[in-house]
């Protein structure tokens, strides 16, 4: 079991292992995402007789016992489990591991805890749903896009992320799609200001950002504020932001 | 009624400094709505601050989260610094306080008020130059940064913006406590001072805090120790250690203890207990500024060791039983590696530790080689932190008050009287005769420069070619502002108006330029006057009461 610490969740920034990953094989980045979700996904039975997602022959929970097998994943990530109240799982598969991580997570600190889920697999989820062998309260929340730049954009998965929580990894989920789940490590958002400007609520600060242009980056807005010889409104709000991401 | 923000963007330090003020504004009008705005990580110190009616944050982590961590997008950031701000921006305040003075909050101030000019401290014209609400605020901003001497505290500087004095606090005071906490911190200090001496009242406890915000300030872990072993000793003092519930100082008192066989008791607690314990000691040993704001607030007694690159005549205790100890200031500002400090014995802090109490006198101190004790001395406009022992330098010394004096004359227009009783009851009156007749001189030579200045300007006046003489002697007399000496004072002062002209081109403002060197003329007179009057007061002392070496103290 692989646990990334809060720590290493706030920099995802691990480009050296993508592109060693890309060397090893540089189709798979895309290739797998786009077969894996177009795959169909198979269910099997256990012999304690729950149902069992396989994808291209890969099992995604035991075939023996899957409610055992969510206890090793407890097990594994038992430090990380201990000390934080918000989790982001890589990996729904049919929910064994992450139902087993409420009801734990619940009986030790009670109702106050976040679990948010990331799957990639569209197909995936419509099964799970349609066989509701595992169900959740509210406190956990599933995402599920197609394009890695898709979850960036949902502001509610960013708020939590931004709060560091603890990484735990569906193992057999994340080998199954780990071009994705390094995607997300490694994604970066475009810098430019037309790109930042579809997150700003305010309409004003919207358009003040746009007012010059789309194609500068932020950096490059910033140092055009900076110099300008008359600076008003927002511009005094995004000076302050520039002093305040450079640790003045 | 009165609705006042400050903007507080620094840490907790500065936090709890800014409580003075807080009491101040309550004192000089109670029914003043007083709003804060600081970053979440500071938060639970804020909330304990009486006074402050609302709180509001800038979430400083997440935003700087946004920004730098690639896989956010730059307007999360934006989007996030502008929800608060734009709340504030909406609100109606009668006054605006810039009272972290560094960019960020300047350029808030400035998003804050524009357009309405209710601002204290300093903020950007819409040409980025500074304006200043007042003339301390150009103290604050421009003398206080780059004159050594350190004329004023921040505390009693902001207060001089304000233009208010130094309010006494209500009788809840002015750091709020739980009473519960009180209780059980008294209950379980008296068990303690009852295992040490059955008459309770005769046992002091010593908080010893043993970390900082950085290593270099941290006092040394042997000293710690050696303190302690004596404080144990002792018939009448118990020492406990105090550390924020944090892994790392956890880990300084675990091996402190250690030392002791784990027989020292160790107090844990957070913003909102801590109040409670600093209430029900004796005396604080500390070398973090936070914690000893904190205990200033509760008019609790400190030895703070002032060690590293702490600004400690800045940020200077208001408590006048407290005692600083530190390398003599004109040696911490002369040294290039902060992160040296001389050896300090555990003996001294304990000794130091006993004078604060009324245990020993304070020439009993034997005081380590290299440093010196300072005291909080009250002045008529705030508290002057005095060197009152050990090795300083007499006339660096004289050179603080005495560039106190000269602001007062500058910008009040009047000078107390009592820093030049303070001058001559520390310093003797040959050293400040030396001093005077040198700073006579350095004005002097100021007064060249302006003159040579003012006339390369007139003549640029009547025939452009001459403008680079007169902008040579301008940079020359600019430069007169760096000057370790009191001619820096007005010299500084002409600078600062100078660099918040509208125009970069001095050719559009020679008009103004012209004013500000009558101004800086002017200005000059005031540091002769202070000079003249400081030399006619010793005078009038037939003689210095105290010498360096047989110095017992000022009467405090």
């Amino acid at each position: 079991m692989i646990v990334l610490t809060p720590k290493a969740n706030c920099d995802f920034k691990d480009e050296e292992h993508v592109e060693l990953f890309k060397k090893i094989n540089p189709k798979l980045l895309t290739k797998d995402m786009a077969m894996n979700n177009s795959c169909e996904v198979e269910v099997k039975y256990s012999k304690t007789e729950q149902p069992i997602p396989v994808i291209n022959g890969v099992h995604l929970h035991s075939i023996y016992n899957p409610e055992r097998e969510a206890e090793g994943f407890i097990s594994g990530n038992q430090k990380a489990i201990e000390n934080s109240k918000s989790f982001l799982i890589f990996g729904l598969g049919f929910g064994y591991h992450i139902s087993k991580l409420e009801k734990l997570i619940r009986s030790q600190k009670g109702d106050n805890f976040k679990i948010y889920v990331i799957e990639p697999n569209n197909l995936l989820v419509e099964k799970w749903r349609e066989l509701k062998e595992t169900s959740f309260s509210d406190n956990v929340v599933l995402f599920n896009y197609q394009d890695v730049k898709d979850f960036f954009k949902d502001l509610k998965l960013i708020q939590f992320m931004s709060d560091k929580p603890a990484v735990l990894i569906h193992n057999a989920s994340f080998q199954l799609n780990e071009s994705f789940y390094k995607q997300f490590m490694s994604f970066h958002y475009p810098t430019g200001v037309e790109d930042s400007s579809t997150f700003i609520e305010n309409e004003d600060l919207r358009a003040y950002l746009l007012s010059e242009g789309t194609n500068e980056t932020t950096e490059e807005f910033f140092l055009r504020i900076k110099n300008k010889s008359f600076i008003k409104g927002n511009d005094y709000l995004a000076l302050a932001l520039s002093e305040m991401v450079q640790g003045r | 009624m009165a609705k006042v923000l400050i903007i507080n963007l620094k840490k907790y330090g500065d936090l709890f400094q800014s409580a003075h003020l807080v009491n101040s504004l309550k004192a000089n009008s109670p029914s003043s709505e007083i709003h804060l705005l600081c970053y979440e990580e500071c938060l639970s110190a804020a909330k304990i601050i009486r006074g402050i009616n609302k709180v509001h944050t800038i979430n400083r982590k997440k935003i700087v989260s946004f920004f730098k961590n690639p896989i956010y997008s730059d307007g999360l950031a934006f989007n996030e610094m502008e929800k608060e701000l734009s709340l504030l921006k909406n609100a109606t305040f009668d006054q605006v306080i810039n009272y972290s003075n560094d960019l960020v909050t300047t350029y808030v101030t400035s998003f804050l008020d524009e357009g309405s000019d209710k601002w204290a401290g300093i903020k950007f014209s819409s040409a980025q130059t500074i304006r200043y609400s007042n003339q301390f605020s150009l103290v604050l901003n421009d003398i206080l940064t780059t004159t050594p001497f350190t004329p004023f505290s921040f505390n009693d500087v902001y207060h001089h913006i304000l233009g208010i004095a130094l309010g006494t606090a209500s009788s809840e005071g002015t750091i709020k406590s739980n009473k519960g906490h009180d209780q059980t911190a008294l209950n379980n200090l008296n068990r303690l001072r009852t295992m040490k001496n059955k008459d309770q009242s005769s046992v002091s406890i010593i908080g010893i805090q043993i970390c900082s915000s950085s290593e270099s300030k941290d006092i040394p872990k042997n000293a710690i120790i050696e303190a302690i072993k004596l404080i144990n000793e002792s018939d009448n003092m118990v020492p406990i250690l105090l550390t924020a519930p944090t892994e790392s100082e956890r880990k300084r008192a675990n091996q402190i203890n250690e030392f002791f066989e784990n027989k020292l008791v160790s107090v844990e607690s957070d913003f909102i207990a801590l109040p409670s314990v600093l209430k029900n000691i004796d005396v604080l040993l500390t070398p973090d500024t936070s914690i000893k704001h904190l205990a200033d607030l509760l008019r609790v007694p400190v030895v703070e060791v002032s060690l590293g690159e702490a600004p400690f005549l800045k940020q200077g205790s208001v408590n006048t039983r407290s005692i600083i100890i530190s390398e003599s200031a004109h040696k911490r500002l002369s040294t290039s590696d902060k992160d040296i400090n001389p050896e300090i014995s555990g003996s001294f802090l304990v000794e130091t530790l006993k004078a604060t109490l009324g245990i020993i006198d304070l020439d009993q101190i034997s005081v380590d080689k290299n440093y010196c004790l300072y005291k909080p001395t009250p002045i008529s406009d705030g508290v002057f932190t005095t060197a009152i022992l050990g090795d300083f330098s007499p006339q660096f010394e004289a050179k603080r008050l005495l560039s106190r004096a000269v602001i007062q004359k500058t910008f009040l227009g009047t000078i107390d009287q009592s820093i030049f009783e303070l001058l001559y009851s520390t310093i003797s009156k040959s050293d400040i005769s030396d001093l005077i007749n040198k700073e006579k001189a350095n004005l002097s030579i100021l007064t060249k420069e302006l003159l040579s200045t003012l006339r390369g300007l007139i003549q640029t006046q009547e025939n452009k070619s001459k403008a680079p003489l007169f902008i040579e002697s301008l940079e020359r007399l600019l430069s007169k502002s760096f000057d370790n000496n009191l001619s820096s004072l007005p010299a500084l002062t002409f600078r600062a108006k100078i660099e918040s002209l509208s125009s970069s081109n001095l050719e559009d403002n020679f008009k103004e330029v012209e004013g500000l060197l009558y101004s800086l003329k002017d200005n000059v007179q005031h540091a002769l006057f202070t000079l003249q009057r400081a030399e006619e007061f010793g005078y009038s002392v037939k003689k210095a009461r105290v010498q360096q070496t047989s110095y017992t103290g000022p009467e405090l």
